[in-house]
């Protein structure tokens, strides 16, 4: 077959109407692969939802037993009377009282301002409700008959509640000239102590 | 706009004889006489306009003629450009028009060199065509044909299986006696027929059958011992009797008398106009076939082109977008199965955690939701794995010391730190931290220790005696060390003994009675 200039001069409009429908049908073809594409994406999604929900059904008796065991440790940690405001006067009521008790010689504290804590390892992830946990450095400076004082001193300020009770670090040294004479009853032992007073800081409680 | 008839223009056939023309239409095997045109200026001029009012119809002329020539030659196998150029060659070789020249393959054959048989035929009088094809310039004429060309193909319509025969058609210009072999025309010629009396016409087939005979062997297209030669005689049916009389078999020739009406109708012909021979027969089969080989070259066939490139771009451009129409409804089909299958998704999500929020009502009230709760308890038992008394610590250290009554404490700090080691490197420059000890940094949560720096002097020895205080030292190292989750992590001996450090003392009476002092780092992992 061999055509000349004036045949394909006559061959635009064909040209023209083949390269035509031709457009069409890629366009149509273009368009309906966007549509099977989304509507492919719109189910893969809705399947993943589905699965999640179902992942979600089926684990629904897990979770209720989760929030039950996370009720009890809440309930834990509101019986220490650690929820809430800070309960300092508590303390300092309780660090008499175990004085008294104990019989311990001169006790002399500081209670530094809140922080947030800011322990190595621990995020606290930002909550809806603005839940924190808070520490107060409590720093102690006793005068210690022996070493046993300060241990029971402790164990007596945990045991006593208001806040979760954390020492994070204990120096004690001989007091100079007490080793040999004097009374049975002069102290022996100076201790200073830091200990963090942790609570959780609640919105009604700011 | 009749689209049909663009498509699927008419057909119209060209009966060429060496006096007329005649024109025929032809639709769905219905074969219409339409117009016959004298030679002459006055019939070629009728002609020019019947073609003129018929511009899209494909022409097709048949030419029946005396002059047209076959012979047979062997050529060397080339390809390609080569074969072109030889062909071309030998067509202008032998005839001195090539306008209306055509050339068939009839296969190869090994001799001492591969070798190509090529029928060349031509009509050798292209004359008495030009006012005709004159005619046709502007019209879509799709090829010129002969009659001996459409010969194999009417053979196929009307099942003729002999390998090799002649068939014998009268026609308004003769008798025409087409050689067939191997389903290829080999030769063809038209002899004269007095078609008014049918006894004359038969004893005429019966007679150029047996020249053609002699004629194909003197040419060596027939062997001698090639046995009979087929003859198969297209008869009208009522004249079959005279035929039946005149041709009868000898050693030479083997008669076949086909019915030419039958003929027809088994072809596919169904009507035809009264008066028409055999040509019908070949003018029905050219129409319906259409065979690829022809005589006109590319400039006489320029409008068929045009057209057929015209039909192949649109027909193309049609057929792509159909084939896109289609693929893209299969896809817009599949995106409704899948939008089908995402509702049925859907509700059943929904549904699900309908059923999950049910579920979720008999869970327990929270003080907190239910995420914060969960992070808060997190949190506090991460605490509370950090948070020890030191009494067992400190009472472990306390067991150790009970063992070593030379062991004077004097000072103990106590705290939670991250990484021993370096803390006690940090005290005590010793070489201790060599051993694999954690590069300082910020502690990892799991990592946690207590440590105790403890401060001593050794009691009961002289100041410089320095091999008895390593002795109760290493004791006291000793007693730590089997004390479980206990490590001694750095120690600072009163007489350093490492040969890295520089050893300085001053041995005076003074510095022997004071109580030589050390200090011990020691470490427990918490939760250990």
């Amino acid at each position: 077959m061999r055509l000349d200039r004036s045949d394909l001069k006559r061959l635009r409009g064909p040209i023209a109407a083949a390269l035509i429908l031709i457009g069409i049908g890629v366009a149509a073809l273009i368009v309906s692969d966007n549509r099977l594409v989304e509507a492919r994406k719109a189910q893969k999604a809705a399947q993943d939802q589905l699965r999640s929900t179902r992942d979600r059904v089926s684990r629904v008796a897990e979770e209720e037993r989760e929030i039950r065991d996370n009720l009890v440790h809440f309930e834990k940690m509101a019986s220490r009377g650690m929820v809430g405001a800070e309960k300092r006067l508590e303390w300092i009521e309780s660090i008499a009282a175990i004085r008294q008790r104990r019989r311990l010689f001169e006790i002399r504290y500081t209670v530094d301002a809140q922080r947030v804590v800011d322990y190595p390892g621990i995020v606290q992830a930002r909550k809806s409700d603005g839940t924190t946990f808070v520490a107060s450095k409590l720093k102690l400076e006793m005068q210690l008959l022996h070493e046993g004082d300060l241990l029971d001193f402790l164990a007596d300020l945990q045991t006593a509640g208001n806040s979760l009770v954390s020492p994070r670090s204990c120096s004690i040294s001989r007091v100079e000239g007490a080793g040999g004479g004097g009374g049975p009853m002069r102290p022996r032992l100076r201790a200073s102590c830091v200990v963090d007073m942790i609570t959780l800081k609640t919105p009604d409680a700011a | 706009m009749n689209l049909r008839a663009h498509i699927v223009p008419d057909k119209r056939l060209l009966y060429l004889t060496s006096h007329r023309l005649q024109a025929f239409s032809w639709k769905v095997g219905v074969l219409a006489r339409e117009g016959a045109f004298e030679a002459g200026e006055a019939g070629v001029a009728a002609f020019a306009r019947y073609v003129a009012a018929s511009p899209k119809s494909l022409y097709y002329l048949v030419a029946d003629l005396v002059d047209e020539d076959f012979v047979q030659e062997n050529l060397p196998y080339v390809r390609g450009g080569d074969r072109r150029a030889l062909i071309a060659r030998k067509l202008a070789q032998r005839y001195r028009d090539t306008t209306l020249a055509l050339t068939l393959t009839l296969g190869t054959q090994q001799a001492a060199r591969r070798e190509e048989r090529v029928l060349f035929s031509s009509f050798t009088n292209t004359q008495q065509f030009q006012p005709w094809l004159e005619a046709l310039k502007t019209a879509r004429l799709v090829g010129v044909y002969s009659l001996a060309l459409i010969a194999p193909l009417l053979a196929k319509r009307i099942k003729l299986l002999a390998p090799s025969f002649v068939l014998m058609s009268h026609q308004e210009s003769g008798l025409r006696q087409s050689y067939v072999e191997d389903g290829q025309i080999r030769f063809s010629r038209l002899g004269r027929a007095e078609s008014a009396d049918p006894r004359a016409a038969a004893e005429a087939c019966a007679a150029e059958s047996a020249r053609i005979q002699q004629y194909l062997i003197n040419l060596r297209v027939l062997s001698r011992e090639s046995g009979p030669l087929d003859v198969v005689v297209l008869t009208p049916a009522a004249e079959r009797r005279f035929y039946e009389a005149a041709c009868s078999n000898n050693p030479r020739l083997n008669f076949h008398l086909v019915d030419l009406e039958s003929a027809c109708r088994s072809a596919g012909l169904k009507s035809a106009p009264e008066g028409l021979l055999c040509e019908r027969l070949f003018l029905h089969v050219l129409a319906e076939t259409q065979p690829r080989r022809q005589f006109a070259g590319d400039a006489l066939r320029r409008h068929y082109h045009a057209w057929v490139a015209r039909l192949a771009l649109l027909s193309g451009g049609a057929a792509v977008c159909a084939l896109c129409l289609l693929l893209s409804g299969l896809k817009f089909l599949d995106a409704a199965l899948v939008r089908e299958q995402l509702a049925s998704d859907r509700l059943q999500e929904s549904r699900g955690a309908q059923q999950y929020a049910g579920l979720q009502a008999r869970f327990p009230k929270t003080p907190l939701s239910r995420e914060d709760l969960k992070q808060t308890v997190q949190t506090f038992n991460a605490m509370l794995r950090q948070t020890v008394l030191p009494s067992p610590f400190l009472g472990e250290i306390s067991t150790a010391l009970a063992t070593v009554p030379q062991v004077d404490l004097d000072k103990l700090d106590w705290e939670i730190a991250g990484s021993p080691r370096s803390r006690a490197a940090a005290n005590v420059p010793r070489p201790e931290s060599r051993r694999g000890a954690p590069a300082a940094g910020a502690p990892a949560a799991s990592r946690l220790y207590e440590v105790a720096d403890i401060s001593a002097r050794i009691t009961g020895v002289q100041g410089g005696d320095y091999r008895a205080m390593k002795a109760i030292v290493s004791q006291f190292v000793d007693a730590l060390r089997q004390r479980p989750g206990l490590e001694v992590v750095g120690t600072h001996m009163p007489f350093d003994f490492l040969a890295d450090n520089t050893v300085a003392g001053d041995i005076s009476e003074e510095e022997r009675n004071e109580a030589p002092k050390f200090s011990i780092t020691v470490s427990r992992r918490i939760g250990s």
